[in-house]
């Protein structure tokens, strides 16, 4: 039986079970009330957004759910995991999305609990600060100084040689 | 989400950016992605920025001991930070390569930092940081702490003491506390830094939590037995034995503590330890007692056997580990069984790491047939990411070309007789390696050319250390390794030769270089004067150790 989303702005959206269980929140949902023809309303989240998210669990909806992660040994170095991204994700991340869409994504994906989504829009905006200065990384997301130029210089300083370790 | 009430005002407010509405917690989890310099960047890039980064830049300190001193610039004046940067740190781990390098921590200078860590979990110091004193403070302050590595401070009568009560303070008030390594350093003396005293401590205050336990030994003499006197051997024995029955769980074993105390404590080890996954021993004259351990935990993945002391069926305490698929590290060192184990070894195909060593004190000894040896072993264990062992000539370096492609460290020990053509294709062939250290013998055939392919090929290195002798090696080599290897942090065996003016232009390039050592020939004139070392040393920022022998 399909599924009914309603995006903030009234937007309706019908998707297959399968697709919407990538959600664990819409997943968690339906396994409380069973299914229902009423539409499930996501104020949170706007039609645009929705349409991306929808498309991404789409594209997804037969891939087994990922595992949780082991720790670490206590005493090893921990080694950073290589950022690949899959290239269908790479470009469904791409297409059509200025950056404010990407943290529109990254919000949705967390409000609905699509953990795979959320890493690759996490993985995506950590890729675009990479080797970037405060001002291109202020610049690129629009984002605004709430420093004076003298608290800006003394975190530059404090954190100057933690940061380059 | 509550419906809201319709509103008196028909004009919207301008949305909020998406980004501005990113709580601290989505924040983090792009942060945790990032290297320390992008987070560095993002810490100035506003307000809420800085909060949700600098927490990920100071809840790890990895550094080397000479390099404390800059982070205690920052952390000893708390009042004057933008916040208040001890209480993100929840790991430190001090390494100490450098030799004969202590006195750039000024004493207690770590302790008073410890003393406002509360979220500390991890406390890894490589050399003698803390006195019990500081013991003392560390289990009053830090009560999140899970693992603790220390080298006791002094083997001086007083010291031990005041080491022994400081561990006792630990673990009877650190309650979390499940991994303990105790690190002697061992001196002239030839006395550890605990007693009975500290491990009867460990044994009362510990049951059924540990999952680390470790005797260690550092420094330069450690191959003599120490004769304890008969009660303090038999206490400190009953010490480690009780610590092993508490803790039936033990999931990593370490004993390489030069005394025959621990003999006793291997016979309990082996009735009582079914979980291990990593065990290491080192003069153990039970031999039957280790073979048992290996054979009665099938989870080992890590093991180390060194300085034993066998002569007769060494493979035999292999044997059990033969059955055992999760196998993974495999340190072996002695100079009785070196080339017995070696023709074993193409066996363990699954090993990642396999170091074998004549003896940890020495990597001189060579026999004929080791090189083959060598050779079978990295054609069978395709899977190979750290090796060290004594290699010769070409044969070996050529076979791990051709069949260890994730190799990261290569330790060849000997490398007397190895040329430019191998060592090309084996920097070409094994583009990981960040740890290439190529021997302690005179090889005067290893030129530029060899090691520019190595600068070129390897972009991840460390560390490297040039053959000995290689007297044709020019500033070339130098001016390789500075415009492609951004990462080397030590350098060893570049000859003096190359001039002062050479190491002026190239070394300050070398922008993580932390120590260098130069290799001078007084026969030939070639050396550098103190004041051309302190010239260098000025020249850059993070460069610390500069030695030169001959």
């Amino acid at each position: 039986m399909p599924v009914i989303l309603q995006a903030s702005d009234g937007q309706q959206f019908t998707i297959s079970k399968p697709v919407a269980e990538r959600s664990m929140l819409l997943k968690n949902m339906l396994d409380d009330v069973g299914e229902n023809e009423q539409a499930i309303p996501l104020p949170n989240v706007s039609g645009p957004i929705l349409a991306a998210v929808i498309e991404y669990c789409e594209h997804h909806k037969d891939e087994a759910m990922p595992a949780a992660d082991e720790d670490d040994k206590v005493f090893e170095a921990s080694k950073k995991k290589p950022d690949d991204i899959d290239q269908w994700d790479a470009d469904f991340m791409k297409q059509g999305k200025g950056n404010e869409e990407l943290f529109e994504i990254i919000l949705a994906a967390n409000y609905l609990d699509i953990k795979p989504l959320l890493d690759l829009g996490c993985k995506t905006v950590a890729n675009m600060i990479k080797g970037k200065t405060p001002e291109q990384i202020r610049e690129m997301f629009n984002i605004e100084n709430d420093f004076t130029p003298d608290e800006e210089e003394q975190i530059r300083r404090e954190n100057e040689w933690a940061a380059d370790a | 989400m509550v419906d809201q009430p319709p509103s008196p005002n028909p004009q919207p407010t301008p949305p909020i950016a998406a980004v501005a509405r990113m709580p601290p917690e989505l924040l983090d989890a792009i942060f945790l992605r990032l290297k320390r310099s992008d987070l560095g960047a993002c810490c100035r890039v506003n307000r809420a920025w800085f909060d949700a980064a600098h927490p990920r830049i100071w809840s790890r300190i990895e550094a080397y001991a000479h390099e404390w001193k800059k982070y205690y610039a920052v952390l000893s004046k708390p009042k004057a930070l933008t916040t208040d940067y001890r209480k993100c740190i929840q790991q430190i781990s001090l390494l100490a390569p450098l030799e004969d390098d202590h006195d750039d921590l000024k004493r207690h200078s770590l302790a008073k930092i410890l003393k406002f860590t509360p979220r500390l979990t991890v406390l890894k110091l490589d050399f003698p940081a803390l006195s019990g004193d500081d013991l003392w403070i560390l289990s009053a302050s830090c009560q999140q702490l899970m693992a603790l590595s220390i080298v006791g401070e002094s083997s001086r009568p007083d010291s031990r003491q005041g080491n022994d009560e400081g561990l006792a303070a630990v673990v009877k008030n650190c309650h979390k506390l499940q991994h303990l390594r105790l690190k002697s350093g061992v001196t002239s003396q030839a006395l550890l830094s605990f007693t009975s005293s500290g491990l009867r401590a460990v044994a009362n205050a510990c049951h059924r939590r540990l999952k680390t336990f470790a005797l260690d030994c550092v420094g330069s003499e450690i191959a003599l037995l120490i004769n304890l006197d008969t009660d303090e051997g038999r206490r400190m024995g009953d010490a480690i034995c009780d610590i092993l029955t508490g803790n039936p769980q033990l999931e990593t074993l370490s004993l390489d503590w030069p005394t025959l105390a621990i003999d006793p404590a291997l016979e309990v080890a082996a009735a009582s330890l079914r979980n291990l996954r990593t065990f290491r021993v080192g003069y153990a004259m039970n031999i039957h007692a280790v073979t048992s351990i290996l054979a009665s935990n099938p989870l080992l993945h890590t093991v180390s056997l060194c300085e034993l002391s066998t002569l007769d069926a060494v493979g035999a305490f292999l044997d059990p580990l033969r059955a055992n698929a999760n196998l993974r590290h495999l340190t072996l060192d002695g100079a009785g069984f070196f080339n017995q184990v070696l023709p074993v070894i193409p066996q363990f195909a699954q090993l990642e790491t396999i170091e074998i060593t004549p003896s940890r004190q020495s990597a001189s000894l060579h026999h004929a047939l080791t090189d083959e040896y060598v050779a079978a072993t990295v054609s069978a264990c395709s899977n190979l990411t750290a090796l060290k062992v004594p290699i010769q000539s070409d044969l070996p370096l050529l076979a791990i070309a051709a069949n260890c492609p994730n190799l990261v460290s290569l330790d060849i020990c000997n490398g007397k007789e190895i040329t430019d053509s191998a060592l090309m294709l084996l920097a070409r062939r094994c583009n990981k390696l960040e740890t290439l250290r190529l021997g302690a013998r005179r090889n005067n055939q290893i030129t530029d050319d060899a090691l520019v392919v190595v600068a070129e090929s390897l972009p991840g290195l460390r560390r490297l250390s040039i053959p000995l002798g290689c007297a044709r090696i020019t500033f070339k080599t130098l001016a390789a390794l500075a415009a492609h290897c951004p990462s080397l942090e030590t350098l060893g065996n570049v000859p003096a030769a190359v001039g002062l003016n050479a190491l002026m232009i190239y070394i300050p390039k070398m922008e993580r270089l932390v120590a260098l050592s130069l290799l001078a020939s007084p026969r030939l004139g070639s050396h550098v004067d103190q004041q051309g070392l302190a010239q260098l040393k000025m020249a850059c920022e993070r460069l610390h150790q500069i030695t030169q022998f001959a």
